[in-house]
């Protein structure tokens, strides 16, 4: 009777293993949706099909892309589009549907090296060709950003560079002058000191969030990692990697010599800055029409500053419309994709400066170049020629959480800078095998 | 003779007969949870074993590894050790002072004053509060710059606490999270208190004991059910707690709250290696049902099931 | 049995003592309610002050208008309606068998029923996401109602320490009278077993109620979004609306609070795991 029983169950099990291996193993049929669904445009009267569009934004964040959602729908009467906003676990959320071949028929992402691997994304490339669809409108160094492997796996969003905000109220009361583009480190520093007081930070940017410290080193002429995204070692350890480094250990001391701690803050410290206890915030563009809006700050904002002899050279931080490879309804993707990626939606997306439009027409139209809070943000973005590190391995965020810890050590236990640059570029070489 | 043989292999037969009905409603009383473990856990916890000894980006197909994710785990990966540590210090630290807050709590409830009711329901309260909220709020609480916390420190003339930004406190500063939810087993541990008999008392009072003795030799061995309960179960949780390192630490400051599950959580959605994840996963199951299996066995030394008249 | 009413001056002293205790314990609660209630630009500010300056009561409204709560709030309530009587019979009728049976199987199989509290989610989530599809069940409430009607480890554990607690006699007692296995689980030990039944009904309701990573994995239509992920939804990458996040979360605690309070007595009528009233 026991044994009887072991075996039945043992077969369930067999059996139930078996088919959700299978059902991963991500061979593209769908097996749950209707296959008359999918050809809705074949007809002459074109059935109602429902797209849905998922995107890490929710609530205020989620207003400019829903404006651009809605005139899409007018225009296209015979497609419904449903948001499925995911402000927290998205990769989860996104991993686990496209495992699953249910994924949304439009999502936004940006970490396409660890996405592409395996398949589940749809190559843009064919989809652009087909149409004619004019790469060229695209800032290039965007569209870098949207390419692995030599395909292409998106059409860009809207981006924002990083720069300096700064609280002028502040500034007044230390009685020290504004900072200029183009300020040197040194100054950077002895602002930074200047500004620092028992409750005030002269200067918040998270120093060991790997990713925000990248300007800092590509403006010295260092970097993380080479090009190809083979090489650490030699790179991350390099001569002015180790002069930045010492320049950032010397910007956290002038923060925190008063104040011990104060790194990490809420949401990057977005409060602190709010209620005057931070001098000057590293961050995007994003913040700032609620924060004018709010009108609460008299702020500036400022680019990076830069090395002797260096340049200025900034973040971006942007990401991409994608589509799965197994979509049921990719043809009406393809159109929505087009349409918010393109002149008309990015206009409405990055209306009362939300962010920067991909496409450079829209943004000489919207003029923040030329906005006196947003100038800065344009400035960055000139010299910029680097992509992130994440664009480049698929391996990186591997490598990324040995360098925060060693960047840890260096602010937080004083480490060696040179010997630590070492041996963490050692380590972290170790992952990329 | 034959006829005793006969007789004896009846008996045998009836007694076999009986432990197959007593197999029969065993399994029968156990069959709904049998049956959601058969088609919801058994799959997927088996999938889970099997991707363990793969290489797997969840996107496309597995690949077969053997055991070497077993072997990264306890080799290579540089952040393996540091987050077993934080996790077991953590556990150890949460565990008993929860258990004991919990008992202190009911004990200073169980009493007949105005508004009892009202009091109940604050100490249950901060357990209804979890997730995102919960994470928020003693953010928020802990803040350097704006929290109430080191506000009313600073009132009193104490020094600020950097609570969540120095890497020597942050693990603390979540403990204490973790014991504001003591609302859960305080209501357990009430109302096993509520039904203690007062015979017990009243022959405890004969024998002349004062009120630290009558808790220590009739309430906590009354209790004792109730805290291998409390222990086991809040020794699970504790060692899968995630939410309040993901949202208020993220792991830091220099890796000081980066508990075990965080790492699994990492691996599997961060670097997308879920066979990684997944090895860990079962690694951490090993222990945790060796720990609880102790736990259980030392049990009847120290549970006192009233049913059993004191021991068995 | 309550501790009784000792002197007078002992009295006075463990009331204070509980005041401030609970006070203690209530600070964050009242915090969450005091930012609920303050205009968004007096949230953060260097001095913080437990009191609003102006009571901006409309935050409840306006929170629950940007969202469609009423929407979440009755999906989050078919969830816990649904599987909490399912939770609290069949977790009791399980931990009864592992109780008062000893059956071949029952000890590693109750290591088992801990077990699987223990291995973590995030790397079964996926399996279970492609079974779920595969039933058909993606983008409905039943991932959030199936698993705990089948019994939860925790409340099996839970009843089973309780049960362990009621005196043999009474079942021997009852086998004598001819009773069978089910006639004692129903007439004798499920009576006998109230205050643990509604613990289980109590701690179910608010374990459903919180819930957050079943429905963010396996709802992908905000229409089905139930009261957590309708709270979470105050929150993106750069910005939170505290003011009504913790206004929602204020209305969403008072449900299971109310029902604490009204259910307490029934609770705390007696749950004991060492054993019944005698």
């Amino acid at each position: 009777m026991i044994s009887a029983k072991r075996s039945w169950m043992s077969v369930v099990v067999m059996v139930l293993c078996v088919s959700l291996l299978a059902a991963c193993g991500g061979n593209g049929k769908n097996e749950s949706g209707s296959e008359a669904e999918g050809s809705a445009s074949a007809g002459g009267s074109p059935e109602k099909v429902t797209l849905r569009f998922m995107t890490w934004d929710s609530g205020q964040t989620l207003q400019p892309y829903q404006n651009a959602i809605n005139a899409f729908m007018e225009k296209h009467p015979n497609i419904e589009v449903k948001v499925e906003s995911v402000p927290d676990n998205y990769d989860q959320k996104l991993l686990t549907a496209l495992a699953s071949n249910t994924a949304p028929d439009v999502f936004m992402a940006w970490n396409y090296p660890l996405y592409v691997p395996g398949g589940a994304l749809e190559d843009l490339g064919p989809w652009v060709e087909k149409d004619q669809y004019d790469l060229n409108m695209y800032y290039p160094i965007l569209m870098d950003y949207m390419k692995y492997d030599g395909k292409l796996w998106g059409l860009p969003t809207t981006y924002s560079p990083r720069a300096i905000y700064y609280n002028k109220k502040l500034f007044d009361e230390a009685k020290v002058p504004y900072p200029q583009d183009g300020w040197t480190w040194d100054e950077f520093v002895e602002t930074v000191g200047k500004l620092t007081k028992p409750g005030q930070y002269g200067f918040i940017a998270t120093p060991d969030d790997v990713f925000t410290a990248q300007p800092f080193f590509w403006s010295n002429g260092g970097d993380f990692i080479s090009d190809d995204g083979k090489q650490i070692e030699g790179v991350l350890n390099s001569e002015q990697n180790v002069k930045t480094m010492e320049f950032l250990k010397r910007v956290y001391d002038a923060s925190s010599k008063i104040n011990t701690a104060g790194k990490f803050s809420t949401n990057n410290g977005i409060e602190a800055f709010q209620t005057g206890q931070i001098a000057m915030w590293d961050n995007g563009m994003w913040p700032l029409g609620d924060m004018l809006a709010a009108g609460k700050l008299d702020l500036g904002t400022v680019t990076h500053p830069i090395p002797e002899g260096g340049t200025l050279k900034g973040i971006i931080h942007t990401s991409g419309y994608s589509m799965p490879k197994n979509g049921e309804h990719k043809d009406e993707a393809w159109e929505l994709i087009k349409f918010m990626s393109g002149p008309e939606g990015s206009k409405i997306i990055t209306a009362n400066k939300f962010a920067f439009s991909p496409v450079k027409q829209v943004d000489k139209e919207n003029g923040y170049a030329n906005d006196p809070y947003l100038k800065a943000f344009a400035k960055e973005l000139e010299n910029s020629d680097k992509l992130i590190a994440n664009m480049r391995t698929e391996k990186w965020s591997q490598a990324e959480d040995i360098i925060r810890s060693g960047f840890q050590a260096i602010f937080y236990n004083n480490a060696d800078i040179k010997k630590m640059l070492d041996t963490t570029a050692q380590k972290a070489q170790e992952v990329l095998k | 003779m034959s006829r005793t043989n006969a007789g004896e292999a009846a008996l045998l037969r009836s007694a076999r007969r009986k432990r197959w009905k007593e197999n029969l409603a065993g399994w029968f009383f156990v069959s709904p949870w049998m049956f959601g473990f058969v088609f919801l856990m058994l799959g997927p916890m088996l999938f889970s074993l099997v991707i363990s000894f793969t290489e797997w980006n969840m996107v496309g197909a597995p690949k077969f590894l053997g055991f070497d994710n077993y072997i990264r785990m306890f080799t290579s990966d540089p952040f393996y050790y540091r987050a077993l540590t934080v996790t077991f210090k953590y556990v150890f630290l949460t565990v008993p002072l929860q258990v004991v807050l919990a008992i202190l709590i009911a004990v200073l409830l169980n009493r007949a004053i105005v508004g009892i009711r009202f009091f109940r329901a604050v100490f249950y309260m901060p357990s209804l509060i979890q997730g995102v909220t919960l994470a928020l709020i003693w953010g928020w609480m802990f803040n350097d710059d704006f929290g109430p916390i080191n506000f009313f420190l600073e009132q009193a003339g104490l020094p600020r606490v950097h609570w969540l930004t120095d890497p020597d406190v942050a693990l603390y500063a979540l403990v204490i999270v973790a014991l504001w939810g003591v609302g859960s087993p305080m209501v357990l541990y009430l109302s096993a208190l509520r039904t203690i008999s007062s015979e017990y008392y009243e022959a405890a009072d004969i024998d002349g004991a004062g009120r630290i003795r009558k808790f220590f030799s009739v309430t906590l061995p009354l209790l004792t059910p109730t805290v291998l309960f409390n222990i086991i179960t809040s020794l699970i949780a504790s060692f899968q707690t995630i939410v309040l390192a993901f949202v208020m630490t993220g792991g830091g400051p220099a890796e000081s709250t980066y508990f075990y599950s965080l790492h699994v959580y990492r691996s599997a959605f961060t670097h997308f290696k879920m066979g990684y994840a997944s090895a860990m996963a079962w690694v951490m199951f090993v222990m945790i049902v060796l720990l609880t299996g102790l736990i259980l066995k030392s049990s009847k030394y120290w549970v006192h099931y009233e049913a059993d008249g004191g021991g068995r | 049995m309550q501790a009784q009413a000792g002197k007078p001056w002992e009295r006075i002293a463990m009331t204070v003592l509980i005041v401030l205790v609970a006070a203690a314990f209530l600070f964050p609660i009242a915090w969450m309610l005091s930012t609920a209630l303050k205009a968004p630009e007096d949230i953060f500010t260097p001095t913080p002050s437990l009191l609003p300056e102006t009571w901006h009561w409309h935050n409840f409204a306006d929170a629950w208008k940007a969202q469609p709560f009423a929407k979440y709030f009755a999906n989050t309530l078919i969830v816990v309606l649904v599987s909490t009587p399912f939770a609290m019979l069949s977790s009791t009728m399980v931990a009864f068998g592992f109780a008062r049976i000893s059956f071949w199987g029952r000890n590693a199989l109750f290591l088992l029923v801990i077990g699987t509290m223990v291995i973590p989610w995030d790397v079964t989530a996926i399996p279970l996401y492609i079974e779920y599809n595969k039933l058909g069940l993606i983008n409905t409430l039943w991932p959030m109602i199936l698993p705990g009607m089948f019994g939860a480890p925790f409340f099996i554990f839970l009843a089973r320490q309780f049960i362990m607690g009621i005196p043999h006699d009474l079942d021997e007692a009852a086998k004598i009278d001819g009773c069978s296995r089910w006639q004692i689980y129903w007439k004798i030990v499920l009576p006998l077993c109230r205050p643990v039944v509604v613990v289980i009904g109590v701690f179910h309701f608010v374990w459903v109620w919180n819930e957050f990573l079943t429905p963010l994995i396996f709802i992908n239509d905000q229409d089905l979004y139930t009261l957590p992920l309708g709270i979470n939804l105050f929150k993106n990458a750069y910005n939170i609306e505290y003011e009504k996040l913790m206004a929602i979360s204020c209305l969403s605690v008072l449900f299971p609070v109310t029902l604490f309070y009204f259910t307490q007595n029934l609770v705390l009528g007696g749950l004991s795991l060492s054993g019944v009233k005698k």
